[in-house]
């Protein structure tokens, strides 16, 4: 499972990050609906994410995959936004990555407790 | 003192001063330019858009109500630029540059591979139509050169080179957005050098031709004279093309006849002058040189119509133009030689008339005489000037009566 994604060149921290992009809107995303730049606000409280720019192009594959969707909704200043919210699939997909996440935090700890010892 | 527009982005209204509008204007152009070839562009564009202008309007609520270059630019590095946004790519190519607020140094860019060149028309420095510019560009050297060897050559060649510009202009591509002059320059499409194309730094570190305002008075001196020379060329043009250009209408409406009359079958012999209906009875050529004739007025009519609509049309695709200018090119071809054609069997035409013209002949009782005036077809035959010649034809026989030679046959 982890095999495929090993990092081959520099720029670790950002392969990294861009795989991890995608779990963390979707887990954003499952407690409650939000627009981009409520995302966008969550995301920088992490850390997570370097450029704005790359969220939109995210957004716009999750929906084509069918894992979000969004409705228009009025705002209190400005034009309508787009909200953004889980579809069934992409629940089931969050409990994929979910389980996937927490075999690889728990296989890299025991790795990395034995290497210390 | 600096100018100010009014801009409204994605419904936000907001008060930008000039040089902050033009760096803004190009950084949504560039977006639009990176992302056009994904299916959903104008999603994207539009949602980052948005959030410019919400970011925008958080900056305009904090301070200054007017946004200024500093206002534009931390949204840019916001948002980023628009190589980091594209997904497609697997590789991003992102700086170790985690941002925590507060003005940083620009990012350092790692070396990026060359960039290929392309020929563009450099609007911003033409004289005409921006093609000896973009030439020059491509080229790297100065467009003054250019600008001379053109004028030049045109002369030199008899128009040759004058209308190999006319189908650069229609070929080459303008430089509309500043990544297309990057191109055009051969520089990096980066934000600084965005920015610099914006600001018109540009030419001034590149040492080439300065924007109007900055031009040396030599320079200036020389731009206008080559500026007056195309006009002239123009002028010159307009006076051999106009014949020409009547000259192909005038084919193009016997083909038409031509065509109704080989349809229908109604001659049009009484409405026309002579000399046109002598055309007409040239068939293969004639219909040629219609041909030929539609296409050579045909397509710069296409084109212009198009460029007259002032709703801009989608640009035609490269190879459509290349076609267009090919057979453009084949018609012109075609309308010459079927044209030079006519006119060789026109005058053939001509001297037979004035060979029937010129032979006199009458009816009578007796038979037919003709008498045929020597002056007038000396040219023709070898006889003798100022000798009449006549031979009689009657029932009783042919008589033949020149100085030299008196022959009749079965006369009594």
């Amino acid at each position: 499972m982890a095999e495929k994604n090993k990092p081959n060149d520099s720029n670790i921290r950002s392969q990294m990050r861009k795989g991890i992009l995608e779990y963390c809107v979707l887990l954003l995303l499952s407690r409650t609906r939000a627009y981009p730049s409520d995302i966008i606000n969550g995301l920088k409280e992490a850390d997570l994410i370097v450029v704005e720019g790359t969220l939109y192009t995210l957004l716009n594959r999750l929906r084509k995959e069918g894992k979000l969707n969004y409705e228009w909704e009025e705002s209190p200043k400005g034009p309508p936004r787009k909200y953004y919210f889980m579809t069934p699939v992409g629940e089931e997909t969050l409990k994929e990555m979910s389980e996937a996440w927490d075999e690889i935090v728990a296989n890299v700890n025991h790795f990395r407790n034995e290497t210390k010892q | 003192m600096k100018k100010t527009f009014s801009i409204n982005v994605a419904g936000f209204p907001f008060t930008i001063d000039e040089d902050a509008y033009i760096l803004l204007n190009d950084y949504l152009q560039a977006i639009e330019h990176a992302f056009s070839k994904e299916e959903d562009a104008t999603e994207i564009i539009n949602d980052i858009e948005g959030r410019v202008a919400e970011l925008l309007a958080e900056r305009t609520a904090e301070g200054s109500p007017i946004i200024t270059v500093n206002d534009v630019e931390e949204v840019i590095s916001r948002i980023g630029k628009p190589e980091e946004m594209v997904e497609a790519d697997e590789e991003i190519v992102i700086t170790e540059n985690v941002r925590t607020g507060g003005p940083t140094p620009p990012p350092y860019i790692p070396p990026l591979p060359p960039v290929k060149k392309k020929l563009f028309r450099d609007p911003q420095n033409a004289m005409l139509g921006g093609v000896c510019s973009g030439l020059a560009w491509y080229m790297n050297i100065d467009p003054t050169v250019v600008r001379l060897a053109t004028v030049l050559l045109t002369i030199l060649s008899a128009s040759t080179v004058g209308i190999a510009y006319i189908i650069l202009w229609i070929v080459v591509p303008e430089a509309r957005t500043p990544l297309e002059r990057l191109q055009m320059m051969g520089e990096q499409p980066t934000m600084a050098n965005i920015a610099k194309t914006v600001t018109g730094t540009f030419r001034e570190e590149t040492g080439n031709v300065t924007p109007s305002n900055h031009r040396n008075n030599f320079g200036d001196a020389l731009a206008s004279f080559f500026g007056i020379c195309a006009k002239v060329l123009i002028i010159i043009g307009l006076i051999i093309g106009i014949p020409c250009l009547i000259g192909l209408v005038l084919g193009l409406l016997g083909c038409i006849f031509a065509l109704i009359t080989f349809l229908t079958g109604i001659t049009f012999d009484s409405v026309m002058p002579e000399w046109y209906q002598e055309a007409g009875t040239i068939p293969i050529w004639g219909i040629l040189c219609g041909i030929g004739c539609i296409l050579t007025i045909g397509i710069p009519l296409f084109i212009l119509i198009r460029m007259g609509l002032k709703k801009r049309m989608a640009p035609l695709s490269k190879g459509v133009r290349n076609t267009l200018v090919i057979v453009w090119i084949l018609g012109f071809i075609l309308a010459g030689f079927s044209t030079g054609k006519i006119v060789n069997i026109a005058t053939e035409l001509d001297k037979d008339e004035v060979r029937r013209e010129m032979m006199n002949y009458s009816v009578d009782e007796n038979g037919i005489t003709i008498l045929e005036n020597k002056d007038s077809v000396a040219e023709d035959t070898d006889s003798v000037k100022g000798k009449r010649e006549i031979i009689s034809i009657t029932s009783e026989g042919i008589v033949i009566d020149t100085d030299s030679v008196k022959m009749e046959i079965g006369t009594k």
